[in-house]
């Protein structure tokens, strides 16, 4: 690596998730960490809010301006919304201009199993943007990699991440992918849920934001846990009107728990189609579980008791998959350069 | 709002000021901006009938109502929330404006904001503008009443944490939701002060045989109107009229309790349209209500028990606003500096 001139690029790495959206720029560290929310003006197309001031406005807003979620289960699904929170993002945080987006190179997660087409919308994005330089990793191997593990050694690794829009499981070793799969249920899905079964045992409709909030509160897949109740507030689907409704970590497990059934048989599933020799690595150091859901509490128990191998929660669920992208930068996600050691 | 751009420097220039104007069916007031509020009285006005010479306006006019000879021609130049008759309204307006002395407006050079309530249509909103357009304001726009009375009941609005108000005025009755700066749903009916006085004529009419003036009913209201379901000591006022049948004046004594089972149908209505607005709020600003409660202003919360009767109809806790008749002008302070934009929250 040369020294540092003028025309060297400059590293970025963005994690642009269902839920939320990272930016690690090099040298600076993680420099915006918030929800993937934009909202905009309707009449005049301004922005009016990005990050977590949108995310306060989901479900609260009026006629003028138009709150949208740029992804969808994982994949760009508004490229005019995703590209305009990235670029106010950059312009905001660190006043980027089009200009000096030319001198970057990027690189952005996306989900494993996503087609060709949605790869190369990520693409389109950073065009878009005018950024040419541009490549496309998988979020677990990032993650692996933010979380402190060395995949570059002939050592199995097996990362689950359960993020905000897709639940990833992928095997690792020498550097890249051995196999992975990923679902559509994660984070948003378990929100959708608990609303649903808020709506259909109660009779109450509860916003986007309130289901979250009781996943956060409530979520608890311990066998035995504490029990917890808490009061949310929504609307009477009959009569119309505010009311509260309580809900208990009892309830929440049970709404929750097909969810991670299917999260565990993924997992099985990757594991029964895991070459031997990595099996006995993964079974001897345990799974790695990243992302948002990986903060619900018990969910390393509940995965370890039901496929009989130890999970571990990383210590950074949160903010893995950007901070590896640090070192995919470094070797532009080439398995025979380990950044590790650069 | 393509009106407002490019016009935004012109509120700043020295001579003309902001001017915000609450133009009520019953009553006028008119915020100037540094003066305070400069007019708070019944928008009601008195010509002379051959020369069209304005006789008195406000209050002084107020007191002519019902009791005018053929000479004096007494108008209430707005009708259920609407300008009915927009000379007398421009008249009203002009005259409210230069009572106050020292005051020297360019009205040419100021901006205007009036406030209308939640669903007229186009066609009144337009007659709002042609007020302006009459007055010789070049720059004027209109916010809706709900949206101002939000603000002067001391609500923060431009947060994403959902409110709900119910503007009960003297023509029209507005409920609305606000969020983030703006309206999210909002219903508007014209069961407010003055149908209420009129419930209280007809009634007099039909129970007692005797016709009752617009005043003395309004009286009657303010004096005894009640909504408390038990009335523990019953007030009584008496009330001045012509026999039906005779045609003799008669005084009477009314009660607390027959006032109250007048007012309690139109009340009625008014727990539905809060039911329905609710009905149609999205859930999470519904989730923040429950929490907040729902504010009260306009003439209408003045009314004693009303807080009590919407809690037992729709089971919310309701507060009444700290100055309920002055809300909407003072909102107007707030809403002259950010122009009604969203976007910005104004700062006092």
């Amino acid at each position: 690596m040369s020294a540092a001139g003028m025309n060297q690029k400059l590293g970025l790495g963005i994690d642009l998730g269902t839920a939320n959206l990272l930016v690690y720029l090099e040298k600076k560290g993680i420099i915006f960490d918030e929800p993937s929310v934009i909202a905009f003006d309707r009449e005049s197309g301004r922005i009016v809010a990005a990050g977590e001031d949108a995310h306060k406005m989901l479900g609260k807003v009026h006629h003028k301006i138009s709150v949208i979620k740029p992804l969808r289960n994982g994949v760009i699904s508004d490229m005019r919304a995703a590209k305009a929170l990235l670029t106010y993002v950059l312009g905001k945080v660190e006043n980027f201009t089009e200009k000096s987006m030319s001198k970057i190179t990027c690189v952005i997660c996306c989900p494993s199993e996503v087609t060709k087409i949605e790869r190369d919308v990520m693409i389109d994005l950073a065009a878009n943007m005018n950024i040419s330089d541009v490549f496309i990793e998988e979020e677990i191997k990032s993650g692996a990699l933010g979380a402190g593990v060395d995949i570059f050694k002939s050592k199995g690794v097996m990362v689950v991440d359960i993020g905000g829009g897709t639940t990833d499981v992928g095997v690792i070793s020498f550097g890249d992918i051995v196999l992975s799969r990923t679902i559509r249920k994660a984070g948003s899905f378990m929100d959708d849920e608990i609303a649903k079964y808020v709506k259909k045992t109660m009779n109450v409709e509860i916003g986007e934001l309130t289901s979250e909030r009781a996943k956060r509160e409530l979520a608890d897949m311990h066998q035995e846990s504490k029990p917890l109740s808490l009061k949310y507030a929504g609307r009477d689907m009959v009569k119309g009107i505010p009311k509260w409704v309580t809900l208990s970590t009892e309830e929440v497990r049970n709404v929750l728990t097909p969810a991670f059934d299917d999260i565990v048989k993924l997992i099985a599933a990757v594991l029964k189609d895991t070459p031997p020799e990595l099996s006995a690595d993964i079974y001897r150091h345990g799974i790695l579980l990243t992302g948002g859901c990986a903060k619900v509490r018990g969910v390393e128990e509940f995965i370890s008791n039901h496929i009989q191998v130890p999970v571990h929660v990383v210590s950074n669920p949160l903010t893995c998959v950007a901070e590896g992208t640090k070192y995919l930068l470094k070797n532009r996600g080439d398995y025979l350069v380990n950044p590790l050691q650069l | 709002m393509a009106f407002m751009i490019g016009k935004q420097d012109k509120a700043k220039t020295a001579t003309g000021k902001n001017i915000g104007i609450d133009l009520g069916t019953a009553n006028i007031l008119v915020y100037v901006e540094g003066d305070g509020i400069v007019t708070n009285e019944p928008s009601v006005i008195a010509f002379d009938y051959e020369t069209n010479e304005v006789l008195a306006t406000g209050q002084m006019a107020a007191e002519m109502i019902g009791k005018g000879h053929h000479g004096i021609k007494i108008v209430s130049p707005l009708n259920q929330g609407v300008i009915s008759d927009i000379d007398a309204t421009k008249k009203l307006i002009e005259i409210s404006l230069h009572r106050v002395e020292n005051i020297n407006i360019e009205l040419s050079e100021s901006t205007l904001l009036l406030c209308c309530p939640s669903e007229v249509t186009q066609l009144e909103r337009d007659s709002f503008m042609d007020l302006g357009a009459k007055l010789g304001v070049r720059d004027i726009f209109i916010e809706q009443e709900v949206k101002a009375c939000a603000i002067g009941s001391g609500l923060d609005i431009f947060s994403s944490n959902g409110s709900m108000v119910i503007d009960i005025g003297g023509g029209s009755t507005d409920v609305g939701v606000l969020s983030l700066g703006d309206i999210v749903v909002s219903e508007s009916n014209r069961i407010a002060g003055n149908y209420l006085d009129n419930e209280i004529i007809n009634y007099m009419q039909y129970q007692h045989g005797l016709l009752i003036g617009k005043k003395t009913a309004e009286r009657i209201k303010i004096e005894i109107g009640s909504l408390r379901e038990e009335i523990k000591e019953p007030r009584k006022t008496f009330a001045n009229g012509r026999d039906v049948v005779t045609g003799l004046p008669r005084k009477i004594f009314v009660d607390e309790e027959e006032i109250r089972d007048v007012l309690v149908r139109p009340f009625e209505s008014v727990a539905t349209m809060v039911l329905k607005v609710l009905q149609s709020t999205p859930a999470e600003l519904s989730a923040d209500i429950i929490v907040n409660g729902i504010y009260i202003s306009g003439g209408g919360a003045l009314l004693d028990g009303i807080d009590e009767f919407m809690h037992k109809r729709i089971g919310m806790d309701f507060h009444i606003s700290r100055r309920p008749l002055t809300a909407v002008v003072d909102g107007t302070k707030l809403l002259l500096k950010n122009r009604g934009s969203y976007f910005v929250k104004p700062t006092d």
